[in-house]
């Protein structure tokens, strides 16, 4: 599935992307505090102590000024300032604490140097003058001693871009490998998710991060499985039900025709009970039609119903066909005129005799039943292609509106008997890989196109 | 269906000898018929009253498939029908079924 590939793909670009988001944020940041501070201090301290040192002069003996400016122009932000001789005296000091005004030994001097002087943060500068010593205010710096090999440095400095660039490589080939190893995982859960959608059962590996995904699709493949054997078993016993009901309906039927039919000849009773016993024959006919039309449905429906094919031509079928209805009972009342193109006179066909004879049965039965009177039905055959079209017309009253509709839609709406005989039409044609259509003759009656496809 | 005596086939007013192959007339003059006609006759009148495909009759008579063999069929249903019928061109008893084949036509059908 392409989705979850773009998915894995989208995730390790973001990934990326943050992480180097965030070092770019980190530099701007260090940037930005540095810059922030260094104004700060810019602002805080006017001048640094090198300039200051350099500034003041020694104006003879225990004097000293500044020049270019004042005092209090130079040190602004700083807290005092002294400067010391070589002795540790205080020959100069300006804004000096008392606390701090005393002679300082050399070991104070080398103490207050380095860190503070009585938490004073202290700068101190050498120049021929003696020591001047620059006091900050108290908490306004933090002084740190920092010694490291000089290798190090070098290290970190020369070596520090590679490193940075090297960390960043890392981050992504690990994002890539863990995204790769995922989309594995989740490439089976999708190939099992597109075997589901197509039917087919699935058992999937339960292993890896997607395991419980995995685990699940198993369980509903089960679960598909499970429910379409039950289908099928459904299926069978109805069908095996269909044909044992319809088996014990025929046996009383038969006996039943065969009592009609024999009042019907019994040349020794009234002609209006014979009509009457001929009528009963005719609806018995009709039911034992009606039965078997069920009987083949729910067989052809639910594929117990297997093709007995034989090859054919299309000439010695269809005239075998004709023959047969019009030399059966329903023929009564009704003229059949077959035409067939030469092509398909002789178009090869692998079809079941019986169940198209039982199609073509039930569509000219359908006319005869229809129609009051004599009706005139026409079969042709055409080759197109590589079907057979076998077209069954007749001259009477045609499909009634609803039926048409409701066999052009194909739906099962309400199984009226005449449509159960179509729809055994339909189910023939169709198991043997053709095509049926249902619509309304010109200038009157119904029409029905058969296609058979031939060998 | 309606039969005679073995053999025997009534059409009217003539008389079919199948088992001698030959037709009586009324007056009493017989015509004989050839084996084929006779073969077919015979066919004919085994499902008297039902239609006989041309393929169903040429395979019982010929004994091999009737495609594309119209013609010889035609033929010999041509002079049977001069031999039996009143009127060959308007055939009472052997009747064309159009597309589909041939009927001998039962009594109680006239």
């Amino acid at each position: 599935m392409k989705t979850f590939v773009r998915l894995i793909r989208r995730y390790v670009l973001a990934a990326v992307g943050i992480s180097l988001l965030l070092v770019a944020l980190a530099l701007a940041a260090f940037v930005w505090i540095g810059v922030r501070f260094g104004l700060q201090w810019q602002e805080q301290f006017s001048f640094s102590y090198s300039e200051i040192a350099d500034h003041l002069q020694r104006t003879g003996e225990g004097d000293f000024s500044f020049d270019e400016k004042d005092a209090d122009a130079w040190l602004k932000g700083y807290a005092w300032a002294m400067v010391l001789d070589d002795d540790g005296q205080v020959v100069w000091q300006y804004q000096l604490p008392e606390a701090l005004n005393h002679p300082y030994t050399a070991s104070e001097i080398a103490v207050f140097s380095r860190w503070y002087l009585q938490d004073y943060p202290v700068f101190c500068q050498v120049r021929d003058y003696g020591l001047l010593v620059l006091g900050m205010p108290q908490n306004s710096i933090w002084k740190y001693n920092f010694w490291t090999y000089p290798q190090l440095i070098e290290w970190i400095f020369y070596r520090g871009g590679t490193l940075i660039l090297g960390i960043l490589l890392m981050i992504l080939v690990l994002c890539m490998v863990f995204s790769w190893r995922g989309t594995r995982s989740l490439r089976t859960v999708s190939d099992g998710m597109d075997a589901l959608a197509e039917g087919r059962t699935v058992k999937l590996s339960t292993r890896g991060f997607a395991g419980e995904l995995a685990e699940k699709l198993n369980r509903t493949s089960e679960q598909i499985r499970y429910r379409n054997e039950i289908i099928a078993r459904r299926d069978t016993a109805r069908t095996n039900w269909i044909a044992g009901v319809s088996h014990d309906i025929r046996t009383p039927l038969s006996l039943i025709l065969g009592w009609s039919e024999q009042l019907h000849r019994d040349a020794s009773l009234p002609e209006p009970v014979r009509k009457k016993a001929a009528g009963i024959q005719t609806q018995s006919e009709r039911i034992r039609s009606l039965i078997e039309d069920l009987n083949l449905t729910s067989k052809l429906q639910y594929g117990a119903q297997p093709l007995r094919r034989t090859p054919v031509h299309g000439g010695p079928l269809l005239r075998k066909l004709v023959a047969d209805f019009c030399n059966g009972p329903l023929a009564a009342g009704c003229e059949v005129t077959l035409a067939m193109d030469p092509e398909a006179e002789g178009a090869s066909l692998l079809v079941d005799e019986a169940l198209l004879g039982r199609a073509l049965d039930n569509l000219l039965g359908n006319s005869v039943r229809h129609n009051a009177g004599p009706v005139h039905c026409g079969v042709t055959a055409t080759r197109k292609s590589r079907m057979l079209c076998i077209t069954v017309t007749d001259d009477g009253v045609g499909f009634p509106p609803g039926v048409l509709t409701a066999l052009q839609k194909g739906e099962q709406g309400d199984n009226t008997p005449h449509i159960l005989g179509l729809h055994v039409v339909e189910q023939i044609v169709q198991a043997h890989g053709g095509s049926v259509t249902f619509c309304q003759n010109e200038p009157a009656g119904s029409k029905v196109i058969l296609k058979l496809p031939t060998q | 269906m309606q039969r005679g005596a073995a053999g025997h086939l009534q059409l009217g007013l003539r008389t079919v000898e199948l088992a001698d192959a030959l037709v009586r007339m009324p007056d009493g003059t017989t015509v004989p018929l050839t084996a084929t006609e006779r073969a077919l006759l015979q066919k004919l009148a085994e499902n008297r009253g039902h239609i006989l495909t041309y393929d169903a009759l040429y395979e019982a008579v010929w004994g091999q498939d009737y495609y594309g063999c119209e013609n010889s069929l035609n033929v010999h249903i041509r002079h049977l029908r001069e031999k039996i019928e009143d009127n060959a061109s308007k055939p009472q008893w052997l009747v064309t079924v159009r597309g589909i084949g041939y009927r001998l036509m039962g009594e109680a059908s006239r």
